[in-house]
């Protein structure tokens, strides 16, 4: 026994072992304050699995994650169209399946796996990628499809992994005219699509669900009165929580919003937490993330392998971005989406996913600190 | 295109981003603490209590005698409510409810919607109050209802309601959970009815108007559990009925009944009734369990147990009654006009001889009260009775040697004055008589039950196991049935069963009543039955009647009676087996009706049945007279000679008969038709 724990090695990066530590237990104390007791087992369980599997995911040689991410990449597609067609027989749609009694998001694992096999695609094709069709054909194209199968579901996490694309790029030093004009074009295509649908009948006949899309794209932006009264009740709820905690905050445990805010144990717990720990606590959460950031960037110039640069980069920026739109909503600047605050929230299996992408992260800053870094 | 360079601006450049984007977030948490005005605190949703559905108070048998029939507040959200499916369901939706509630037209009732609708307040907007549980289900399956709270607006709100389906059966013992002055089983057991409160968060959306709100932390109410009492409610029944009729043919003021069951001191029936000036008989006051008054006559028997039991004198000792009158110091009693000198005890106390009871007392304690009052407390007859219902106790029971003792005290002590004490009091004493001198406990209920399940049980409890000797028993109880077989309460005497009882005859005002003052009664009867191995004791006060009758034995035991008879007939188990001589050894005819069954069923009891008639057909009254009325003939056979005249009578037919007794053939068969003038022939057996 003694062996097995004296064989435990944290290897790779240390602060972010010591942030990510620290942020688990941090959330331990979090959770409990805002959901209570009864939540907080599968919550702890569920942290466990997470933080085994990083570390046995930190073991594994970055290199194999180009592979891997590829095989991701397809078996995520093919979920997500899974999710796509149940939806459609279903009448409503549902972004959850269901392996061995585990449920899961197929949107989980492509956040991550999308990534990975981006930064495949740019490493292995780097040289072509100033031609715009190589570019569209390797890069822009696993990009688009993914999003436009996550899209109809789930709008935020589409964005966001569209945006983690676009981010993508910009690190992997694309032109920016290029990246400029993806965005201005999937924008025009959108609101082309959008339009279509909503005022022509191409449209429905090309895409069946997309009178569906319009309508949830229209309810998201333009939602009728009660879904908007109670996205107002809730984002008034966390103001009135930010503003009860002040300066230094009520103290652990000393939470009163946590039994009127919806979702305080997920959306809004950063809510809570200014609550509890107060703007001091806030900023320490949010130096947390920046710390997190920072050291991914230092693993990133100090690999020599460009696969390696580009997702530990690219992760960690997905992680910590999402991190930036949960407080966001929280504090009332951007309308309610539904996204987690990593790391903290009481989130389900996208915790154990967010703990594997660490795992990734840390198993490439392992290789660069044994300086033995491979091409992929 | 992509460099190995290790300084790469743009990852920089990201960073600073991210920088911006985290100052930006403080800058604004900092803003939203300080400068953002307050929100405003007194309409933040709040947690309210709710209350868990009451648990249902069960008669003996499970019949329900309190249960709780929530009633619903429904309130419309009308801004949620689609403008399309509004306006193409919204006069549907108002024929169905013009047709439900039947308060409002159907026109009404779109006006009102379409108004409310349009108006600024159209959140909460008030339908109905006090919705019973069926017209919300129906209510719910009303078009744009049916698509539920959150499009259909349709708010639901629960108000607790409490009802008795048998009235005011037992009301009082039942009781009121009331906030100024509960009563009965509701208040006792309220912790147990009442369950564990639930809390719901609710969000303010005008002025006083709070709306439930979803919340992981709200909590479903436990609902309360039931309590089975021990109340039978047909005994009860009887009870009451009899007893108010007494309250109104003997203008008193009030009465009580109380049954018990011997062998367990469970209550089956607790009546009590009050009647006003204008007859009208109310449940009002708990008169069994909380009036203490002199009990008279009744308290003899156990001034007879203590001087039997302290081997003072024996029931075949005689006594003198000096004709009805005796002197004691300078109070003169007396007794109901009586001729008599030296009798034995038990005449005496059949007779209910005030001078006789007093005499032996006197004689026999007089140097030494306090071995007399001793006796009476080791009865347990001046100790508190601990019961489950509460009430507040005012017992008296005279103390020798002490302020208010004086000579006389003794002898109207034995005779039930100079004391107060409560019916039902008395009636346990009486029980434990009943019950060879095992004082049980009263109790009002046997069992808590929850969702079907039994949580916890009340059993029997023994306050004395023996409060006399058993030979003591064995002597009194003749005394008891002398009295009903030939005493004060002889107009009882039932040859089905033997009751064992006394008569009471109190005179309320008898120290205080002034010069032209009318003297006030109170009658009372109490006893056990049947005599020998009883199974229920019954008390039965009346209080201040005011007609010609004011004995016991006239205007209280004859409401023992009838409710002893129900319990007799109740309960085949303390039938006596009939003998031999009253076997039936044959019946009536048979006439009419399902002769199979009959058959069956006379053949199952080896009744030889003499006859039965030979056409298997039933004489159904309404059949007779729907088929005479359309001039087709019936079958009359079987039916007898009086009702068969009057039948052609009523219907304007000509008949002629001969023989009497039961129709055994007509000369037109069944079926056919007949006229006005048509004469039918009937012959009789």
């Amino acid at each position: 026994m003694v062996s097995i724990i004296k064989n435990i090695k944290f290897k790779g990066d240390f602060t972010i072992w010591i942030v990510v530590f620290g942020l688990s237990l941090f959330s331990i104390m979090i959770v409990y304050s805002a959901a209570g007791w009864v939540d907080l087992t599968g919550h702890i369980v569920k942290l466990f699995i997470g933080l085994f599997a990083m570390y046995i995911v930190h073991l594994i040689p970055f290199k194999y994650f180009s592979k891997l991410g590829q095989i991701g990449f397809f078996v995520s597609v093919l979920l997500l169209i899974m999710v796509f067609l149940i939806g459609v027989s279903v009448n409503g749609a549902s972004r959850w399946v269901s392996v061995a009694g585990l449920q899961f998001q197929p949107s989980d694992i492509a956040k991550l796996t999308i990534i990975l096999f981006m930064a495949r695609q740019i490493s292995i094709n780097r040289d072509n990628l100033n031609n715009l069709f190589s570019f569209l054909k390797f890069v822009l194209a696993p990009l688009l499809l993914v999003c436009m199968l996550i899209l109809p579901n789930n709008f935020s996490t589409a964005a966001l992994i569209f945006i983690n694309g676009i981010v993508l790029m910009f690190i992997a030093k694309i032109k920016v005219n290029l990246i400029a004009k993806v965005l201005g074009y999937s924008f025009l295509l959108a609101i082309l699509i959008y339009g279509s649908a909503k005022f022509t009948p191409f449209g429905t006949k090309i895409f069946p669900r997309s009178a569906t899309w319009v309508s949830r794209i229209d309810s998201y932006f333009i939602s009728d009165s009660t879904e908007r009264m109670d996205k107002d009740y809730q984002q008034t709820q966390a103001l009135v929580a930010i503003q009860n905690g002040s300066f230094f905050g009520l103290g652990p445990g000393k939470s009163t919003q946590r039994n009127i805010l919806p979702y305080s144990e997920s959306d809004f717990i950063f809510a809570i937490i200014i609550e509890e720990y107060g703007l001091v606590g806030g900023c320490v959460i949010l130096l947390s993330y920046l710390i997190l950031l920072f050291r991914s960037i230092r693993i990133s110039l100090t690999t020599k392998s460009i696969f390696g640069s580009l997702i530990v980069v690219s992760l960690m920026f997905s992680l910590v971005f999402q991190a930036l739109v949960n407080i966001l909503v929280s504090i009332g600047v951007f309308p309610v989406t539904g996204q987690t605050l990593p790391l903290i929230s009481m989130g389900g299996t996208s915790l154990v996913f967010t703990f594997i992408s660490l795992g990734v992260m840390l198993s490439v800053s392992r290789t660069s600190i044994k300086g033995e870094y491979e091409k992929a | 295109m992509i460099s190995n360079k290790n300084n790469n601006f743009r990852i920089i450049g990201l960073y600073l981003f991210i920088v911006i984007i985290s100052s930006f977030i403080i800058i604004q948490i900092f803003k939203v603490q300080q400068f953002d005005h307050l929100i405003n605190t007194s309409s933040q949703p709040k947690f309210f209590k709710v209350n868990a559905p009451r648990g249902n108070i069960l008669s003996n048998d499970g019949s329900l005698l309190a249960i709780s029939m929530p009633l619903y507040n429904l309130f419309l959200d009308l801004s949620v409510i689609d403008e399309f499916i509004f306006q193409r369901d919204v006069k549907e939706l108002s024929k169905l409810l013009s047709n439900l509630f039947d308060n409002r037209t159907h026109k009404e009732y779109e006006d009102f919607l379409r108004t409310a609708r349009k108006s600024e307040n159209n959140r909460y907007v008030r339908l109905k109050l006090k919705v019973d549980h069926n017209e919300l289900i129906a209510l719910k399956k009303f078009p744009i209802f049916k698509l539920g709270k959150n499009r259909g607006g349709l708010i639901v709100e629960r108000r607790p309601n409490r009802e008795n389906p048998f009235g005011l059966l037992a009301s009082r013992t039942i009781g009121e959970n009331r906030d100024v002055n509960p009563v009965g089983i509701e208040r006792a057991y309220d912790p147990i009815l009442s369950g564990e409160q639930g809390i719901t968060l609710k969000r303010k959306i005008s002025k006083g108007l709070w709306i439930p709100q979803d919340s992981k932390w709200n909590k479903i109410p436990k609902a309360g559990s039931d309590v089975m009492t021990t109340i039978n409610v047909d005994m009860q029944d009887v009870a009451e009925r009899s007893l108010e009729l007494a309250l109104i043919n003997e203008n008193a003021d009030w009465g009580c009944v109380v049954l018990m069951e011997v062998k367990t001191g469970e209550i089956k029936v607790i009546a009590n009734l009050k009647k006003d000036s204008l007859n009208r008989v109310s449940e009002y006051f708990n008169y069994a369990m909380a009036e203490h008054v002199a009990p008279g006559s009744t308290f003899k028997l156990a001034s007879i147990v203590a001087g039997i039991e302290d081997g003072k004198f024996d029931v075949t000792d005689s006594v003198d009654l000096y004709k009805g009158k005796f002197q004691y110091y300078d109070r003169v009693m007396i007794d109901s006009p009586h001729n008599y000198s030296k009798v034995t005890v038990e005449k005496a106390f059949v007779i209910s001889s005030n001078v006789g009871i007093s005499q032996l007392i006197h004689k026999n304690y007089k140097d030494n009260p306090s071995a007399f009052t001793d006796r009476i407390y080791k009865m347990g007859l001046s100790t508190k009775l601990d019961l489950e219902l509460p009430y507040p106790s005012a017992i008296k029971m005279p103390v020798p040697n002490q302020s208010g003792w004086s000579g006389v005290t003794l002898p109207w002590m034995s005779n039930g004055y100079e004391m107060a004490i409560t019916p039902l009091h008395l009636l346990t004493f009486y029980n434990a008589i009943a019950n060879n001198g095992k004082m049980m406990k009263p109790i009002f209920t046997t069992k808590i039950i929850n969702d079907g399940q039994i949580i916890s049980e009340q059993h029997p409890q023994v306050i004395n196991p023996a409060i006399c000797s058993r030979t003591t028993i064995t002597k009194v109880i003749p005394l008891l049935t002398g009295v009903v077989e030939r005493g004060t309460a002889k107009n009882i005497k039932s040859n089905k069963y033997q009751i064992a009882g006394k008569t009471g005859t109190t005179v309320l005002n008898y120290a205080g009543r002034k010069k032209d003052e009318k003297k006030k009664y109170q009658a009372s009867f109490i006893g056990f039955f049947p005599a020998y191995n009883p199974k229920y004791s019954c008390i039965v006060v009346v209080n201040n009647p005011r007609k010609e009758n004011v004995y016991g034995g006239k205007v209280a035991a004859p409401i023992f009676k009838e409710l002893a008879d129900k319990v007799y007939s109740l309960n085949i188990d303390i039938h006596e087996p009939l003998t031999a001589e009253n076997v039936i050894q044959s019946t009536p005819n048979v006439k009419t009706g399902d002769f199979d069954s009959q058959e069956f069923i006379l053949n199952h009891l080896e009744v030889k049945n003499l006859k039965i008639a030979s056409e298997k057909e039933s004489l159904i009254e309404d059949r007779i007279h729907y088929d005479l009325e359309r001039l087709i003939m019936p079958s009359l056979i079987g039916m007898n000679l009086k009702d068969a005249l009057y039948l052609f009578e009523k219907h304007g037919l000509e008949v002629l008969i001969s023989g009497s007794g039961g129709v055994v053939s007509q000369s037109i068969k069944k079926g056919d038709p007949i006229t006005k003038q048509t004469v039918i022939k009937l012959e009789f057996s």
